[in-house]
């Protein structure tokens, strides 16, 4: 495979540079093993992560585009919601517009003296005054930059919202208007950076004569098109989509409800999967070289006030497990329409819709509890169950307004808001996250809090919780059966594929696939990458000033308190976990963290 | 009796532009979106439909009496259009073809190999739509 260019973007002069660097591609594959590898190429130590020196790389790997499911773009930063490691994943068009601009690794450097958009094509890169367009929607502002570039073909546009240009630590930066590098704040490092939104068209050919072994490849190719499409391994993600997990989660009481204090919701059946696709969805879109087409639109109709009859509007909004989770059954939101008010509030102002979630959760509870009053508030009643509460708290958070403090910190997230309000026992998140919706179990718990970017999706504890129900294992089982998940999860993620087709590409697939592209690993070197890649992502963390004993102890109480699928979490088999997970960090990572 | 391609349930398209990379992996022996005879573009925005612009396949196709170039498009038996790539040289007419077509996008001329592209029946595009927007029938009818 001949391996594609990196553009590296200079803000601080609007100058860039367009050169080749094979080395990294072979050493590292792409996506997270490059992007790593990039951030220790060019950030420096312990800097603030909203100032111009911190650095964002977007990387794709060998597969993209040239193998079905492999849709995803890795983007790495040092984020300004943890103070360590940012990394965050998101579909769309972006990994076809890379690949057909033959652009590996895109990295942004420094800090634009006014707001920018920029348009890369080929060997140029435009820049236009984003100044008129400041805090414009996210999808309003993508919808001028495709205007802008006035070119039909492969293309992708990521914006930031309002609340990225307020440095909000939990900012998203949405990418083709349905899709998001939601986590950990890069929509917050693009605002600090001066960049409103940023466009890739990618129009080149790609010879597969030059690339591939075109013969095992066309075979390969059909091989991998078939498990995706013709067997059962992703037939959840195209029918009900990711939401399809809402009635079966509930039914083992691994649904986090009212901000984890109940892990069943009541009205789940009215806001599950089926309920949706039944009575509000509109269509169903793919992202770039996908066939499943996961991305469910509801059609959300809005009457202009209430009891309008004719004055009504609808408008599109996409749905998917964790947002309903964590803007219905944590809110106590058992409307359907409800939900999708929420969600669309919160893509306006370009959020993360987890962390949005969690935190409007932490709020609902701190007002029941007194612990916040109507002073801090300013009046507003923030209630479980009253969506018009979040709907009016959400824009308020999104201002970040210092003059409001209440708002202020929780636009901060909810680690802020313990900080200074207290309430620990029911501030949930781990390492400063907020997490994804999953109380399963003791692995979903440990999961989160070794993984990498603290996410369900590093290690997938909350996938082990449920293999695991009728079969128990050991702890120290569970702990290497997390280890040697992510570590396999960081080849996926190198490569990049959606890991919605994790079951597709298994060890064999994946070193048959890269082989097709002339690039040849055994086994035993993709899973000596998995390891390598992790150790780098943790050395990372532990330089940036991560503690995983700190992360351990500030675990809410609430975690040992609620109900799962495995009934009530033992502190001591966490406590037993975390020291076997530390030995186990020494040994294959050789750090202490 | 010979087959064609047919756009048959264009609702049913998600975009996953599977139907381009086949063409152009099968036909182009190219990783393109754009050499490519079948294309889809979004009809106004991601929430409305897409729209997959192909040859329809015509039995009596306009395109091949205006071509200049003798031999560079001959009809297809079953219906539709065979460009001869040895032969068809753009830069020696004034794309009459794509004029002449009716359909916006169904040939288009690469400009690096300066070529008519056109779709050529070979169905690979079909093998790859997952929920069978794209079918092969009959050439039947009065088109």
């Amino acid at each position: 495979m001949i391996h594609p260019n990196i553009l590296e973007i200079n803000l601080n002069d609007l100058s860039f540079d367009i050169y080749k660097d094979d080395t990294v591609f072979e050493k590292y594959l792409g996506g997270i093993g490059l992007g790593m590898e990039l951030l220790r190429k060019h950030m420096k130590n312990g800097i603030d992560p909203l100032s111009p020196e911190n650095i964002i790389v977007f990387s794709i790997g060998p597969l993209n585009s040239f193998y079905p499911v492999a849709s995803k773009t890795c983007a790495v930063f040092k984020s300004p919601l943890t103070g360590n490691l940012g990394e965050t994943y998101a579909g769309g068009r972006l990994s076809t517009s890379m690949r057909f601009n033959d652009l590996g690794a895109i990295i942004l450097k420094g800090k634009s003296e006014d707001p920018v958009y920029f348009v890369s094509h080929e060997n140029d890169v435009k820049f236009y005054n984003a100044l008129p367009l400041r805090y414009m929607y996210p999808n309003t502002t993508g919808r001028i930059i495709r205007e802008k570039i006035r070119r039909p073909g492969n293309r992708s546009v990521i914006t930031i919202g309002p609340a990225g240009e307020r440095l909000v630590p939990y900012a998203c930066a949405t990418v083709d208007r349905t899709r998001h590098f939601g986590r950990m704040g890069l929509g917050a490092v693009l605002g600090s950076k001066n960049i409103k939104g940023l466009a890739i068209i990618g129009d080149q050919p790609i010879s597969l004569d030059a690339n591939t072994e075109y013969t095992e490849y066309r075979k390969m190719f059909r091989e991998v098109y078939k498990k995706v499409t013709e067997t059962d391994l992703m037939a959840k993600y195209h029918v009900l989509g990711t939401a399809a997990g809402i009635l079966p989660l509930n039914a083992l009481k691994s649904l986090p409800t009212r901000n984890f204090k109940e892990s069943t919701f009541d009205s789940a059946e009215q806001i599950s999967g089926e309920f949706f696709a039944q009575e509000l969805l509109g269509k169903r879109v793919a992202c770039g070289g996908c066939p499943i087409g996961c991305i469910h639109l509801a059609i959300l109709r809005e009457r202009w006030e209430k009891g309008s009859v004719a004055d009504i509007h609808s408008i599109s909004v996409p749905y998917d497990y964790e947002l309903i989770y964590a803007l219905g059954s944590n809110l106590k939101i058992g409307d359907a329409a409800d939900i999708l008010k929420l969600i669309e509030a919160v893509e306006r102002e370009g959020m993360d819709a987890i962390s949005t979630g969690v935190v409007l959760g932490w709020l609902a509870e701190a007002y029941e509890r007194n612990i916040i009053s109507p002073r801090d508030t300013k009046g507003a009643l923030i209630r479980f169950g009253v969506v018009g509460d979040f709907l009016k708290a959400i824009p308020r958070i999104s201002n970040a307004d210092p003059e409001e403090e209440l708002y202020f910190i929780a636009s901060k997230g909810v680690e802020a808001l313990v900080e200074r309000y207290g309430g620990n026992d029911f501030g949930i998140r781990v390492g400063k996250v907020e997490p994804a919706g999953y109380s399963t179990g003791p692995y979903a718990i440990m999961g989160f809090l070794i993984g990498g970017r603290h996410s369900h999706l590093d290690n997938a504890g909350y996938s082990l919780d449920q293999k695991v129900l009728n079969k128990p294992i050991s702890n120290e089982e569970a702990i290497k059966r997390l280890v040697i998940e992510e570590e396999w999860r960081n080849v996926l993620n190198s490569l990049v594929i959606c890991l919605f087709a994790r079951g597709v590409y298994d060890i064999d697939t994946t070193v048959k696939s890269l082989s097709t592209l002339k690039i040849e690993r055994t086994e035993e070197e993709l899973t000596k990458l998995g390891t390598e890649i992790q150790k780098r992502r943790l050395e990372f963390k532990k330089q940036e000033g991560f503690s995983l004993q700190d992360a351990y102890k500030k675990l809410p109480q609430r975690f040992t308190e609620m109900m799962t699928a495995h009934g009530h979490v033992k502190q001591t088999d966490l406590d037993e976990m975390y020291g076997l997970y530390q030995k186990e960090a020494k040994k294959r990572y050789e750090i202490v963290i | 009796m010979a087959k064609r391609l047919r756009v048959k349930n264009l609702d049913r398209c998600i975009g996953c532009l599977e139907c381009i990379y086949a063409c152009s992996r099968v036909n182009e022996r190219l990783l393109s979106n754009y050499r490519s005879s079948i294309h889809v573009t979004a009809s106004g925005g991601i929430e409305r439909n897409y729209v997959v612009i192909v040859c329809r396949g015509c039995r009596n196709p306009p395109c091949v009496p205006v071509c200049p170039i003798q031999g560079a498009i001959k009809p297809r038996e079953g219906g539709g259009i065979i460009v001869d790539r040895e032969i068809c040289d753009a830069t020696k007419c004034n794309h009459e073809c794509v004029d002449a077509c009716p359909i916006p996008g169904a040939i288009h001329i690469d400009v690096d190999i300066q070529k008519a592209i056109v779709c050529r029946q070979c169905f690979s595009c079909v093998q790859f739509c997952s929920t069978g927007v794209l079918t092969i029938e009959e050439a039947s009818g009065d088109w």
